[in-house]
């Protein structure tokens, strides 16, 4: 069974005063497996965010369903809907979006306080984490104190300490320096060795080449997709430019 | 450049920026109001005439003077919080090619639109209001006048220069303020992330310290004198107690809380907790400033109503009947006795009024040491301090039965006492004759005005006359020049209205003086309803002022609240998006952020009437000072003026609290 089954979503905006409809997302299908590795690319505008934005039950479709893990996120009441997230869905944004009256430890934390697990286990939870991610030495510090890349580790780090069945990552290589989001992506590909499934929203090839596979959405829907198989990561470079400029220049350049 | 752009920018900045400029000039303008209003009473010469002006004049000079330096602390406040909430925006006009000294044009525009304003609302409504405040100072003052109406220009030029200058003062700092900052700084003066705050032991240990310091001398102070010299001391220990305490008690306490892991890391402490711990940081140093203009407001309008409202009692109190004459140091003081009481009752009959409750009282008083407590020293040296004063009030057996309507038998070493304040044994020694006390009167009726002095006082009672001239004759000999003689005090009351009382007590002075010329000695004869329009005179310019400053501070703490709301919601909405994305329901950051703002917004209001319940005891025995025996009243003003300013308090809170989730879920 797939973890994560989009069936025909569709995102309709009515501007705030009602006159102008803005259709984000036509017709929307796709599927993702347990311990995949999935990249959702597309031009701005394409309504990736908005995609992800609906996966993650912050926004809800205008038609169409999100299935998890076989449970459907419409059928989920809507004050119910914050503990779901906290405990099947990880987090990890292009700014980080850490809360700079909380240490890093705290950080990392939040969501486990917010279900009112004990400090015990936060603890037992967050060793091993902290290390993987090399963060576990300036836990005690706060995110005014560290670097960009530091603080997208610890957002990984708050997005993975409550197991999610899914990571959710929209452009998290957006605001870091080229090596900084080097040793992200190693360590996104890292994680999801270890079994961790991953969505992925991104601009970046760079960061889609990491991926096992890579979506291409164009005017709300799924325009192609790319599986990595046993590409290096070159070849998967080359593929996904030469998709993109397809899109970019309507399907006319190549063939 | 086009000359018009600098105005046009000004006015839609300000327009633009209308959430927090308004109430600036809005408060500018109450100010502006206040100072016309005041001003203009101080220069009426019609006021300046009246019987009782005095008071009044001298205390509006005092209000002008606080006022003048209140709103000038206030008003630069408020102008360096608007200034730091645009910096971001002088930033950006910086960045797309003005020039600094553009920048400054603009800002001079918008300062000067501001003062205009704010003048001129402020005049107009001084003038509109000027005449009603009037015609209420007149009301609480009892006085009955009839003033037309007009527009004082000494005062419109005087509150005008004022404002003037203070925006003048604001003008500066906001050019130095843009010349020394570089746009990038300017820009980014907003994000700079805050450090998290130290917990500091010594400054928490010294606001314990000072804190406790003042409410113990509050608490324990018995002796209004002693009050009055001890009171600036506590209220100077409570102040910067409670500075100390919100600047760095608070975060010790927070700091406390956050290492207690399991109730730290707790859904529903864990992020006020830490919000807090900045909040505080951020805010101390105001949030004291509130809780000390609370109190201050509290404590001011509170007294000056409840000595108001207790006017009539502490008049009653100092002045017993209607009219009292006294008078010793006559040799034939039988014949003036009957002197006076002749030209009392002929000259109420001649105006057709009756003689009430008439009495006619000989007493002895004199000041001594108690030792031993049972000891009356009369040895001059022994005046070392004055607070071990007693009075001691001696009237014979007879008085005591027409005062009181008791038969007192007593023999010459028997006494009847009755003690305000330090309380006897069984016996005393008196000019070294020994007195036993064979009863204690429950209550003695006030001989002269002796309730209102605030030394000790023992009326005793003794047997005879020959007893009382005996401890006559030993005091003259003890205090020699300084003794006092045996006094003689008349005291009735009339029937009619307070003006007729006040015109007899006229003609009976008179009278009384033409039946006792040529008789060397003196008599002092006070009239209750005369001494009533001084009272009210005093008491109703105290409670004018007190109503004046309190609203001006009220002002004030409300204009801080509502900008202190508007910059954190600024600050708190990106915490709240974060929140929520990462898992917070909507609910919980609500309760969270509610929970955080209520007790920044409420922790002054608790402290300061933590701070006045302290307080009671030495105000009110301040307020004795002043005649206000009552302290019921004062419990109740103090409630009075607490529960009033509690509810403009919470309406402050929800409309500002309106506006910060306004802010917030933009």
């Amino acid at each position: 069974m797939s973890l994560l089954e989009v069936n025909g979503v569709q995102k309709i905006y009515t501007t705030r005063l009602g006159g102008n409809k803005v259709q984000a997302l036509s017709d929307v299908t796709f599927s993702v497996e347990p311990g995949e590795y999935v990249a959702i690319m597309g031009e701005s505008g394409s309504g990736k965010t908005t995609l992800l934005n609906i996966i993650a039950s912050l926004d809800t479709p205008t038609r169409g369903e999100i299935k998890i893990a076989g449970q459907s996120l419409g059928s989920i009441k809507e004050k119910d809907l914050a503990k779901y997230r906290r405990n099947n869905l990880g987090f990890v944004f292009q700014d980080f979006n850490l809360l700079d009256t909380f240490s890093v430890k705290d950080n990392i934390f939040l969501p486990l306080v917010l279900s009112g697990i004990k400090h015990e286990e936060m603890e037992e939870r967050l060793t091993p984490i902290a290390c993987r991610l090399g963060i576990d030495k300036i836990l005690n510090k706060f995110p005014y104190e560290i670097s960009g890349g530091q603080k997208q580790r610890t957002a990984a780090a708050r997005a993975l300490i409550t197991n999610p069945q899914l990571i959710l990552a929209d452009e998290p290589t957006g605001a870091l320096d080229s090596k900084a989001a080097d040793e992200l992506l190693g360590l996104f590909t890292e994680i999801n060795d270890f079994g961790q499934t991953i969505l992925m929203v991104t601009h970046s090839v760079k960061a889609a080449c990491t991926a096992k596979r890579v979506l291409f959405i164009k005017d709300g829907r799924v325009f192609h997709q790319l599986y990595k198989g046993n590409l290096s990561d070159d070849d998967m470079f080359r593929r996904i430019s030469d998709t993109l400029t397809v899109i970019t220049t309507g399907g006319e350049s190549n063939e | 450049m086009n000359n018009a752009l600098y105005p046009k920018l000004a006015a839609s900045n300000i327009a633009k920026h209308r959430k927090i400029y308004l109430p600036y000039i809005i408060s500018s303008a109450v100010v502006c109001a206040m100072l016309y209003i005041m001003w203009a009473i101080h220069f009426d010469e019609n006021i300046c005439k009246l019987r009782g002006a005095s008071y009044l004049t001298e205390l509006i000079n005092m209000g002008i003077i606080v006022i003048v330096i209140f709103s000038l602390i206030f008003l630069i406040y408020t102008n360096s919080f608007l200034m730091k909430q645009r910096t971001k925006e002088l930033g950006l006009y910086n960045i797309l090619g003005m020039e600094k000294r553009h920048i400054c044009k603009i800002i001079t525009f918008e300062t000067l639109y501001s003062c205009v304003f704010g003048i001129l609302a402020g005049i107009v409504s001084g003038i509109v209001f000027h005449k009603l405040v009037t015609l209420i100072l007149f009301k609480i003052m009892k006085m009955d006048i009839q003033l037309g109406f007009f527009v004082s220009f000494k005062s419109i030029l005087s509150s005008a220069a004022v404002l003037a200058l203070i925006f003048g003062i604001n003008l500066i700092f906001n050019i130095i303020k843009v010349y020394k900052a570089n746009p990038l700084d300017l820009m980014n003066s907003a994000r700079t992330g805050e450090k998290e705050p130290k917990a500091k032991i010594i400054s928490t240990a010294l606001g314990v310290l000072f804190l406790g310091a003042g409410y113990i001398i509050a608490v324990t102070v018995n002796d209004p004198l002693d009050a009055l010299t001890l009171f600036f001391i506590a209220v100077l220990c409570v102040i910067a107690g409670t500075y100390c305490l919100f600047i760095s008690g608070s975060i010790s306490l927070l700091k406390l809380l956050k290492k207690n892991k399991s109730y730290y890391y707790n859904k529903k402490h864990f992020t006020s907790v830490s919000g807090l711990l900045y909040r505080m940081k951020q805010n101390a140093v105001g949030l004291a400033n509130i809780c000390i203009l609370s109190t201050m407001v509290l404590v001011m309008v509170s007294a000056t109503v409840s000595l108001y409202a207790g006017a009539e009692d502490a008049l009653k109190q100092r002045y017993p009947s209607d009219i009292s004459i006294e008078y010793n140091g006559y040799e034939n003081q039988e014949e003036i006795s009957k002197k006076i009481t002749n030209a009392v009752f002929e000259t109420s009959e001649e105006n057709g009024f009756e003689i009430l409750d008439f009495s006619d009282l000989k007493y002895l008083s004199f000041a001594a040491v108690l030792k031993n407590g049972d000891t009356f020293e009369t040895d001059n040296t022994s005046y070392s301090s004055t607070f071990s004063v007693q009075t001691l009030c001696i009237v014979t057996a007879d008085e005591y039965k027409s005062l009181s309507g008791e038969n007192a038998v007593l023999k010459d070493n028997q006494v009847i006492v009755h003690s305000n304040g330090a309380q006897l044994g069984d016996s005393f020694n008196l000019f070294g004759k020994r007195y036993d006390i064979v009863r204690k009167a429950d209550e003695f009726k006030d001989i002269s005005n002796y309730s209102t002095v605030l030394a000790d006082i023992h009326y005793i009672v003794v047997a005879d006359e020959s007893v009382l001239n005996d401890i006559d004759e030993s005091q003259l000999e003890a205090y020699e020049g300084n003794a006092s003689e045996i006094n003689h005090q008349i005291t009735f009351n009339l029937n009619g209205t307070n003006e007729e009382k006040i015109q007899l007590s006229e003609t009976i002075t008179s009278s009384v003086e033409k039946a006792l010329e040529g008789e060397s000695a003196h008599c002092i004869i006070e009239s209750r309803s005369v001494n009533r329009n001084d009272f009210y005179e005093l008491y109703g310019s105290l409670l004018f002022l007190g109503i004046v400053l309190g609203s001006l501070f009220l002002m004030v703490t409300v204009i801080i609240i509502y900008y202190k709301q508007i910059s954190e919601g600024y600050g708190d909405r990106e915490r709240y998006v974060i929140m929520q994305k990462v898992g917070m329901s909507d609910s919980e950051v609500k309760s969270s952020v509610r929970s955080q703002v209520l007790t920044v917004f409420f922790l002054p209001l608790v402290t300061a009437c933590v701070h006045l319940s302290f307080a009671f005891p030495i105000i009110s025995k301040l307020l004795m000072l002043l005649q206000l025996n009552n302290t019921k009243i004062f419990a109740l003003g103090l409630a009075a003026t607490a529960v009033i300013f509690a509810v403009i308090y919470t309406l402050v809170y929800s409309v500002t609290a309106r506006t910060y989730y306004k802010i917030v879920r933009k």
